[in-house]
């Protein structure tokens, strides 16, 4: 044996005596830190029928869409009772209708994809087709009221409210960082970065957000959503609003008509001609308004698992500052919003 | 990163084909349609091998939270690797990131002492011991229950045989020093639900079986760290017992002086209270316990479904037997659809929990499609069953058959 490898031999086994006795705090004989992974997804395409919106909002919170795919061909009624226990035993949040509605849809769904016979091309992904109504457009959401001035007992009321329902996937304190996170498929708002108005949130509340994993939370009573609402709208910092110039204001409308009004709209509502076919859908800046930070950031690396694409090739930064710019600027929300 | 398996040198048995074909269906690839096994319905879509990290390519079931089946060919061999171990979550919030420097395992309840353990300190303070032990999930094989059940729609692979390396439960609880009064203890990992009206995941054993000195919280699998997606850095391992049981990223272990009433428990994982969890779809049970010791099996590994075999030359029948844990005596094949049966050869025994694997040499006499059936008698004297139906779609071990074309 060489004395090389005999010295290194010799030290390792007084290492080893010596983490023995020694009992340091770590333990150094392995990768003593984090160990982490990042999950892919494979979710499957969902096929335009009725009731895919309420599915969407109530299903995908927990699981991936592969829980109906991998499924042999069931009765309506042996669907009926999957999704009751989804329901009444997990927790799923759908009202009445909305149990009708997935219940028609997990049926469909179910057919079109057990329904294929072994000789098919092997094609487990249903086309979709472009034409269904946005759920929001047809289902108007629950107005919720504004929190009374100085009603610090409803926004502690929401607080403890959204600890209980909120923070497994945004976080205890709503940044966006709960337990939950890092398994969603698209990453939950941070809601210390954005001011949403109350019609957004009510919408929001009240449809959830197709093609997120935020579900519909029509269980709860209207009293405390509202109260949820005037919480949620606290995590936001106030911040001073910044006053760009005419000529910048101009420069960014331009540039958004040009670049981010196919889908966003020329109002910034949301609702341009390429809105519909999205999942989640193009956000609506007349109901919130993101920080100037978070704008760019988005400009700059666009947000993973949706529609919206990075832009420097497209965009220079002092750019994609003026778009900020503009883009805050579209911030509508009704009279008497707090945030207004 | 992930570790290309490498296979063991004894087993050059169509490896290269094997490894060429692992290589040919990358992430996301779609294979063509797996043919199903005789009697299994053929519709539906295909199987898709996807890459998750620390894993090779397995089967996609669902990919959230991940339910990743182990390809058929891993059980060529006695221990199934880390990396082609199946996956099977139930809660959204999985545990993606861990950091041995803050995890910790808590020990407490109806206890003297309360215990709070670093990973280190369950390495340093114990003597290890390990012991090779079939995981398999309650739900394997449910795609092939007729009627057809809901729940994970997996075929053969949700299971897997491994070396589990770690401290006796028995050792930690002597060490808190259980209190008298006490019955059951229960168990409870890193995950968690997204929505607070889901039950938080957790298990229990009555204290006896706690204490048996077979229950063991690992933190080995094979000679390494449990992969992240199989329940690092802990998992408590229940020899003999279904996988439900065997909690992953353990964190928490309470010791009750009452009956635990979790859901997971009490509604969940729950068997007809009948011989072998037998129940009839016309007339379901009315008594329910639930799921515990796993049913004897056996199982073919080759030929895989569809896989052709020259006539009138041999070739080795290879597959799997395993039981709760008394042991395997004798595996049995028949080639004439169970006319008549030959003894097959045992591979080493490597502990009453480990799966035995099984050989036998068949020289199909001709061309032409034959019925293919293996059954298994356990020490303890069982025998399988030919049927068996439970709503559940659990503890599936029934006879296997399958056909294999000669040419």
């Amino acid at each position: 044996m060489r004395p090389g490898i005999l010295n290194r031999l010799c030290a390792a086994a007084l290492g080893v005596s010596v983490l023995a006795s020694a009992a340091p705090a770590a333990d150094t004989s392995r990768a003593a830190g984090p160990h982490m992974m990042v999950l892919p997804h494979f979710e499957p395409e969902l096929p335009a029928a009725p009731g895919r919106d309420e599915f969407m909002m109530a299903c995908l919170s927990c699981h991936s869409a592969r829980y109906v795919t991998m499924q042999p061909l069931f009765s309506e009624q042996k669907w009926a009772e999957t999704v009751d226990k989804m329901a009444k035993v997990y927790g799923a949040q759908m009202d009445a209708a909305q149990r009708q509605a997935i219940i028609g849809y997990v049926v469909a769904f179910n057919q079109r994809v057990a329904g294929l016979g072994a000789a098919s091309d092997g094609d487990d992904q249903p086309e979709t087709s472009a034409t269904v109504p946005s759920y929001e457009e047809t289902t108007p959401a629950l107005p919720l009221a504004a929190a009374a001035p100085g009603q610090a007992a409803e926004i502690q009321r929401g607080a403890a409210l959204f600890q209980n329902n909120c923070a497994a996937c945004h976080g205890p304190t709503g940044r966006g960082d709960g337990w939950v996170a890092p398994a969603l498929w698209r990453q939950p708002d941070d809601l210390a970065a954005t001011r949403y108005s109350r019609p957004w949130l009510a919408r929001v509340f009240w449809n959830g957000r197709r093609g997120t994993a935020m579900p519909s939370w029509r269980g709860l009573s209207p009293s405390d959503l509202a109260a949820l609402a005037s919480y949620v709208q606290t995590l936001h910092p106030p911040t001073t609003p910044e006053q760009p110039s005419a000529a910048s204001l101009e420069r960014g409308r331009q540039l958004f008509v040009q670049d981010c009004a196919t889908c966003h709209g020329v109002a910034g509502d949301g609702l341009g001609p390429a809105a519909a076919n999205h999942f989640p859908q193009p956000a609506n800046f007349k109901l919130k308004q993101p920080d100037t930070a978070l704008i760019l950031k988005v400009l700059r690396d666009g947000i993973p698992g949706t529609a919206m694409p990075s832009w420097p090739q497209q965009l220079s930064a002092a750019d994609r500052s003026v778009v900020a710019g503009y883009v805050r600027s579209l911030f509508d929300p009704p009279v008497g919003d707090p945030t207004r | 990163m992930v570790k290309k398996h490498a296979f063991s040198p004894g087993e050059g048995l169509n490896r290269r084909a094997f490894v060429r074909w692992l290589g040919a269906a990358g992430a996301g690839t779609l294979l063509g349609p797996l043919p199903a096994r005789a009697g299994a319905p053929a519709r539906g879509p295909a199987d898709q091998l996807v890459r998750f990290p620390g894993k090779t390519d397995l089967i996609l079931r669902v990919d959230r939270p991940p339910q990743l089946e182990t390809p058929l060919a891993y059980f060529r061999e006695e221990l199934t690797p880390n990396e082609a171990f199946y996956v099977r979550w139930h809660l959204e919030g999985i545990p993606t990131a861990v950091d041995l420097n803050e995890f910790r395992l808590r020990l407490g309840g109806h206890v003297e002492r309360p215990l709070t353990l670093s990973v280190a300190e369950l390495r340093r303070q114990f003597e290890p011991v390990s012991l090779v032990a079939v995981n398999q999930c309650s739900g394997n094989s449910r795609s092939f229950f007729e009627p057809r059940v809901p729940g994970g729609q997996w075929k053969n692979g949700a299971m897997g045989n491994a070396r589990w390396t770690g401290v006796p439960l028995r050792v930690l609880l002597d060490r808190a020093g259980v209190k008298a009064g006490a019955v059951e203890v229960s168990f409870g990992g890193l995950d968690r639900p997204a929505l607070a009206a889901t039950p938080k995941f957790g298990k229990a054993l009555a204290l006896d079986h706690a204490r048996d000195g077979e229950v063991m919280v690992a933190y080995e699998m094979n000679g390494a760290e449990l992969p992240l997606l199989n329940g690092f850095p802990l998992r408590l391992v229940v020899p003999g017992w279904y996988a439900t049981y065997w909690v992953k990223a353990l964190n928490e272990i309470q010791v009750l002086s009452e009956r635990f009433t979790g859901f997971w428990m009490a509604t969940a994982y729950r068997i007809p209270n009948t011989a072998d969890g037998n129940e009839s779809p016309d007339h379901p049970a009315t008594q329910t316990v639930p799921i515990n010791r796993m049913s004897l099996r056996s199982l073919f590994v080759r030929p895989e479904p569809g896989e052709r075999v020259p006539a009138n030359a041999p070739f080795e029948l290879q597959g799997v037997a395993f039981d709760g844990g008394s042991g395997i005596r004798g595996v049995e094949v028949s080639t004439d659809g169970g006319a008549t049966w030959r003894t097959a050869r045992l591979d080493r025994d490597l502990g009453r929990y480990s799966w035995r694997r099984w050989r036998l040499t068949w020289q199909p006499p001709g061309a032409g499609t034959y019925h293919l059936r293996v059954r298994a008698v356990s020490q303890a004297g069982q025998e399988q069953t030919a049927r068996l139906w439970n709503r559940g779609g659990y503890m599936r071990n029934v006879i296997e058959q399958t056909d294999v074309e000669a040419e």
